[in-house]
């Protein structure tokens, strides 16, 4: 389940060029914090196959 | 004029050197039909977090959080990479699509985001970067600008290759077709 993160880092790109820079740089901190839950998952999905 | 705008002008050629090897990695994406695995994916994401915080370096001033965006990116691609290093590290247990000048390309964007960490590192040196005031000429500006687009065009471009590989589900593993 990844099509979600590059339309929300996309969003968050969008944002800070329109002139809202810092919600932007957090909105892309945001999609960079689910980035890290994706890979978190990937990693327990794959140790749990492997036990 | 030349050395206020050194920081800038190396924040936007590291830039342009992530972009292009994001473009590489469409161009082995399409040419040699190696789709990108979910690891492969967060990689390109991490990149181009990486490169976006460049740019706005180069584009606006730079900022200590435009750094943090690309530092926090490269750890979080270095992160993933060396996981999927990890995956094939032992010998016979295969490897994830062609080599490219010896390495495959987990192991260039591992070696990739800690160099970007290493560049930030020195860039950050300089502290007068933060406490100039920027007038920015318009020839310089437009390039930039067109820095910026190419990261948001990259992004936009890799959303839609994600959702034709994964489509609202789970993306396979090892992909071969498109949705």
């Amino acid at each position: 389940m990844l099509w979600y993160l590059f339309p929300l880092q996309l969003i968050g790109m969008i944002t800070v060029f329109s002139g809202l820079r810092k919600f932007g740089l957090i909105m892309l901190l945001l999609s960079l914090c689910i980035g890290v839950i994706s890979f978190k998952l990937h990693i327990t999905d794959a140790l749990l196959l492997n036990l | 004029m030349t050395k206020q705008y050194t920081i800038k002008n190396l924040n936007a050629l590291f830039c342009l050197f992530i972009c292009s090897i994001l473009i590489m990695a469409f161009f082995i994406q399409y040419w040699l039909m190696e789709l990108p695995c979910p690891l492969c994916l967060l990689q390109r994401f991490g990149l181009l977090s990486m490169a976006f915080g460049f740019a706005l370096n180069a584009y606006y001033e730079p900022k200590s959080y435009h750094y943090s965006l690309a530092i926090l990116s490269a750890l979080f691609t270095a992160a993933v990479a060396s996981r999927q290093i990890l995956l094939h590290i032992v010998p016979n247990t295969g490897n994830y699509g062609s080599p490219i000048f010896g390495f495959h390309l987990y192991v260039w964007s591992f070696l990739l985001s800690n160099v970007s960490i290493l560049f930030a590192a020195f860039l950050l040196i300089k502290n007068s970067q933060f406490n100039v005031s920027y007038s920015t000429p318009p020839f310089l500006r437009k390039t930039y600008f067109s820095l910026i687009l190419l990261v948001i065009l990259l992004s936009f471009a890799n959303a839609v290759t994600t959702f034709k590989i994964c489509g609202w589900h789970a993306c396979p593993d090892d992909p071969k077709h498109y949705v």
